[in-house]
C-alpha cells in the first residue's frame, strides 16, 4: 500500500514538474504579459518615457478589442529604471520573478547594454526600440531585435544632406558637442564617419557631463574654430541650450540633432534662435498618412492629454509592439519564446500600420527599419518637413 | 583677447546663479547652523510657482517678481515650520538628514503637480542679445548679472544695517546671548528660511528663462554648494563671490585646458583652498577660548 502511494506521489511529482518546466514564463490560457522598461522617474527623460508607454498601450488595447493573441490577453507591466543601468538589471529581475514573456522595452542605450547577458541567457524575445543599440543585434542572438536606425546612421544622414545641399560656396567645418555617455559615443560616431567619408574639416569633438545645462565655453570653442556645422548632441533641453549660445554670438550653423529635436517641447524651446535645424527619423511622422491610423487607434484608446502627449517615441514602441505580437499570434496556441523569437527571425513580413515600411527581420540579420529620412525644422514656425526619402546609410 | 573676454563674460552669467543659491545656503547657515540640502529644491519650487503665476495666471512682469518675492518666504517658512522647527534641539546631523528628506520630497511633488515636460519661462526682457566690446551677452544673461549685483548689495546692507539682519548676525554668533537681549531665535530662523527662499527663487526663475523650467533644475543647488564651501558658510556675500570664482574658473579651465574640468575644477579650486583656509575665503575662523 504505502508502495503505491509513493509511486502515486512520484507519478505526480514528475508530471508537475514536466507541467512546469514545459510551461512558459508568463504566458497562462487567457494572459500574456510582456514588460516595459522606460526611465519613468529620471526628470530629462521621464516625458518620452511616458510617450513609449502610450505607445504600447495603444497596440495592446488595439489587440485587446479584437480577442487578444490567440485569445489570451495582453498585460503590460511597466517597470523604472530611471535611466540609470544598474535599476535597467533590477527592473528586469523583478520582471522575471514576476513572470514576464516578452519585452517590448528594455530602456535606453546603457539600459540595453546592461541588460544584454540576462535577456540573451533567459532566451527572452526582446525588442529594443527606445534608444537603438547595435552591439544588441551584432552579433546576432536569437531572441533579440531590434527596429530603427543608430544614432549614428541618423546623424550620418542629416550631415550628408547639410554637406550636400546647405553648404553654398561655404567649405564645411564640423564639430560635435556629445554626452559623456554610451550615446554621446553614437553621436561622435556618427561625425567620425562623416569627417572621413566627406573628407571634412574639423574642431575637436567635445564632451559635457549629463545635466549640464551652459554651453558657453562649448559654443565659444566652436565659434572659435569657425564650425559651421554642427552635431548638438544632447538629449533634450540641452539642444535649445547649445542653440541659444550659437544664436547670441552670431555663429551661421546648421545643427543636426537626434530625433528628439521633433519633440513639441524642443521645438517650441528653439523658436527664439530663429535657426533652422535638422533630426532624422525612421518612423512616419505624426499627422502624416502613415502615422493616421495609429492616431485613430490613440484618440480612442488614450486619454485626452495623453493623446497630447504623444510622439515619434509612442509611434516606435507602436511598431515595436504591433511586431512582437504579430510574431506572438503566428505562434498560436502554443506560445513559447523559442517559437516567437523563430516567428520574428522567419523572413515574414510584419505590418506597422503605415508607422513603417513592412519589418522584415531574418535568421543573420535581427535589426529592421534602418532606412531614415531627414527632416528640417523650421524653429520660427514650429513646421517639420521631411527633406529626403528614406534611405540606407 | 575675445575669446578669454567672452570666456570670463560666460563664466560671470552661470557664476551669478551659482552665486545666488550659494548666498541662499550661506543665509540659512549663518542664522541656524543648518546645511540645507533641499536648496536647489526650494529654488526649482518658486521658480514652477512663479512660471505658473507668469504663464497659466498670465500675470504681467511688473507684477510677477513682486508677487513671487511676496510668495518665495512663504514657501521657505512653511518648509522651515514643517521639517525644520520640529527638530530643534536634535543633533545638527539628524536636521541635515531632514532637508535631504525635504528636497526628496519637493523633487516629486514637483513632479506631481507640474509633471515631467520642460517648458519655456518666457519675460519681456528675454531673446535679445547685448554686445559689450566683443563680449556677447543675451538680455537674460545680463539680467542675472544685474540681479547678483543688487542681491548681493542688498544682502550686505541688510545684515549690516537693519535690525533683522543684526539680530540673526547675533543669533548666529552666540544664541543664548542673543535670547538673553530678547532676540526670539526660532523666529530668526524663519526669516533666514524665508530670505533664502526669495534668494534661490530669483535664481530659479533666471535658470528657467535663461535654459528652461524643467524638472531637474535642482542640480543648480548640488553645483552652486561648491560656492558656498569656497566663500565661506556662514558668509552671504562671501559665497556669492565664490559662485562668480567657481563659474570664472569653470569656463576658463573648460576653454583653455580641456573641456572636462568645467565640472571638476571648482572642486580643486575648493580643496587648494580649504587646505589654506578651512573656513572658506571669507568665512569666520571659530575661536574657542580655553
Amino acid at each position: 500500500m504505502n508502495i503505491t502511494i509513493r509511486k502515486v506521489l512520484l507519478a505526480a511529482g514528475i508530471s508537475l514538474f514536466a507541467t512546469c518546466a514545459m510551461a512558459e514564463e508568463g504566458v497562462t490560457d487567457t494572459e500574456v504579459v510582456f514588460g516595459n522598461i522606460v526611465p519613468l522617474t529620471n526628470p530629462v527623460t521621464a516625458s518620452l518615457a511616458y510617450q513609449v508607454i502610450y505607445g504600447n498601450q495603444v497596440a495592446a488595447a488595439e489587440w485587446n478589442e479584437k480577442g487578444g493573441i490567440s485569445g489570451r490577453k495582453i498585460v503590460l507591466k511597466d517597470e523604472d529604471d530611471a535611466y540609470v543601468p544598474a535599476n535597467t538589471v533590477q527592473a528586469l529581475q523583478k520582471l522575471i520573478d514576476e513572470g514576464v514573456f516578452a519585452m517590448l522595452t528594455t530602456g535606453a542605450g546603457a539600459g540595453v547594454a546592461a541588460t544584454l547577458p540576462i535577456l540573451e541567457e533567459q532566451a527572452i524575445p526582446t525588442m529594443v526600440n527606445f534608444s537603438p543599440y547595435e552591439p544588441a543585434i551584432n552579433p546576432v542572438k536569437p531572441s533579440i531585435f531590434m527596429i530603427g536606425a543608430s544614432y549614428e546612421d541618423l546623424l550620418f544622414g542629416e550631415i550628408k544632406y547639410i554637406v550636400e545641399n546647405k553648404m553654398e560656396g561655404q567649405t564645411p567645418k564640423i564639430g560635435v558637442i556629445r554626452q559623456d555617455d554610451d550615446f554621446g559615443k553614437q553621436v561622435e560616431a556618427a561625425f567620425s564617419r562623416a569627417v572621413e567619408e566627406f573628407n571634412l574639416d574639423h574642431a575637436d569633438p567635445l564632451t559635457f557631463k549629463r545635466g549640464q545645462k551652459d554651453f558657453g565655453a562649448e559654443m565659444l570653442k566652436m565659434r572659435a574654430a569657425g564650425v559651421n556645422i554642427l552635431i548638438a548632441g544632447g538629449v533634450t533641453s540641452e539642444i535649445p541650450a547649445m542653440a541659444k549660445e550659437a544664436a547670441k554670438f552670431k555663429m551661421d550653423v546648421r545643427m543636426a540633432t537626434v530625433p528628439t529635436g521633433q519633440l513639441a517641447p524642443i521645438v517650441k524651446l528653439m523658436q527664439p534662435t530663429g535657426f533652422v535645424y535638422y533630426s532624422g527619423d525612421y518612423v512616419s511622422p505624426l499627422g502624416s498618412e502613415g502615422a493616421k491610423h495609429f492616431e485613430e487607434m490613440a484618440n480612442k484608446y488614450l486619454k485626452e492629454d495623453e493623446v497630447k502627449g504623444l510622439s515619434r517615441y509612442s509611434l516606435t514602441a507602436y511598431a515595436a509592439s504591433q511586431i512582437m505580437f504579430q510574431a506572438a499570434e503566428a505562434c498560436g496556441k502554443d506560445l513559447t519564446r523559442a517559437c516567437i523569437s523563430e516567428k520574428l527571425a522567419s523572413g515574414e513580413k510584419f505590418d506597422t500600420n503605415g508607422v513603417t515600411e513592412p519589418i522584415t527581420f531574418s535568421a543573420d540579420r535581427h535589426v529592421a527599419a534602418t532606412e531614415t529620412l531627414v527632416v528640417e525644422i523650421d524653429s520660427k514656425t514650429g513646421a517639420i518637413t521631411a527633406v529626403t526619402d528614406l534611405e540606407q546609410y | 583677447m575675445d575669446l578669454f573676454l567672452n570666456f570670463v563674460a560666460s563664466g560671470l552669467v552661470i557664476g551669478s546663479v551659482y552665486g545666488l543659491i550659494g548666498m541662499s545656503f550661506a543665509i540659512i547657515f549663518r542664522t541656524t547652523s543648518v546645511l540645507n540640502f533641499a536648496q536647489g529644491e526650494v529654488m526649482m519650487l518658486v521658480a514652477y510657482v512663479s512660471w505658473t503665476l507668469a504663464h497659466t495666471l498670465h500675470f504681467p512682469f511688473w507684477l510677477l517678481l513682486p508677487t513671487t518675492i511676496l510668495l518665495a518666504p512663504l514657501i521657505g517658512m512653511a518648509i522651515e515650520r514643517l521639517f525644520i522647527r520640529p527638530m530643534s534641539g536634535q543633533p545638527i546631523f539628524a536636521i541635515v538628514m531632514v532637508t535631504i528628506g525635504v528636497a526628496i520630497v519637493l523633487r516629486s511633488l514637483t513632479i506631481l503637480v507640474w509633471g515631467h515636460e520642460f517648458e519655456g519661462f518666457n519675460v519681456p526682457f528675454s531673446g535679445g542679445v547685448f554686445e559689450i566690446g566683443p563680449v556677447f551677452l543675451l538680455t537674460e544673461q545680463l539680467a542675472v548679472l544685474i540681479l547678483f549685483a543688487v542681491v548681493s548689495l542688498l544682502a550686505w546692507a541688510f545684515f549690516r544695517f537693519s535690525r533683522v539682519g543684526m539680530a540673526m548676525r547675533a543669533t548666529s554668533q552666540d544664541e543664548t546671548a542673543a535670547l538673553l537681549m530678547g532676540i526670539d531665535s526660532r523666529r530668526m530662523s524663519s526669516f533666514a528660511w524665508g530670505i533664502s527662499a526669495i534668494v534661490s527663487g530669483l535664481a530659479g526663475i533666471m535658470v528657467s528663462v535663461m535654459f528652461a523650467r524643467a524638472p531637474d533644475m535642482w542640480h543648480f543647488g548640488l553645483k552652486s554648494f561648491p560656492a558656498t564651501i569656497l566663500g565661506g558658510l556662514d558668509s552671504p556675500i562671501g559665497s556669492g563671490f565664490g559662485g562668480l570664482v567657481i563659474g570664472v574658473i569653470g569656463e576658463l579651465s573648460a576653454g583653455y585646458i580641456w573641456n572636462g574640468l568645467k565640472e571638476i575644477s571648482g572642486l580643486i579650486l575648493i580643496i587648494v583652498i580649504l587646505m589654506v583656509r578651512p573656513y572658506g575665503l571669507f568665512g569666520e575662523k571659530e575661536l574657542e577660548r580655553v
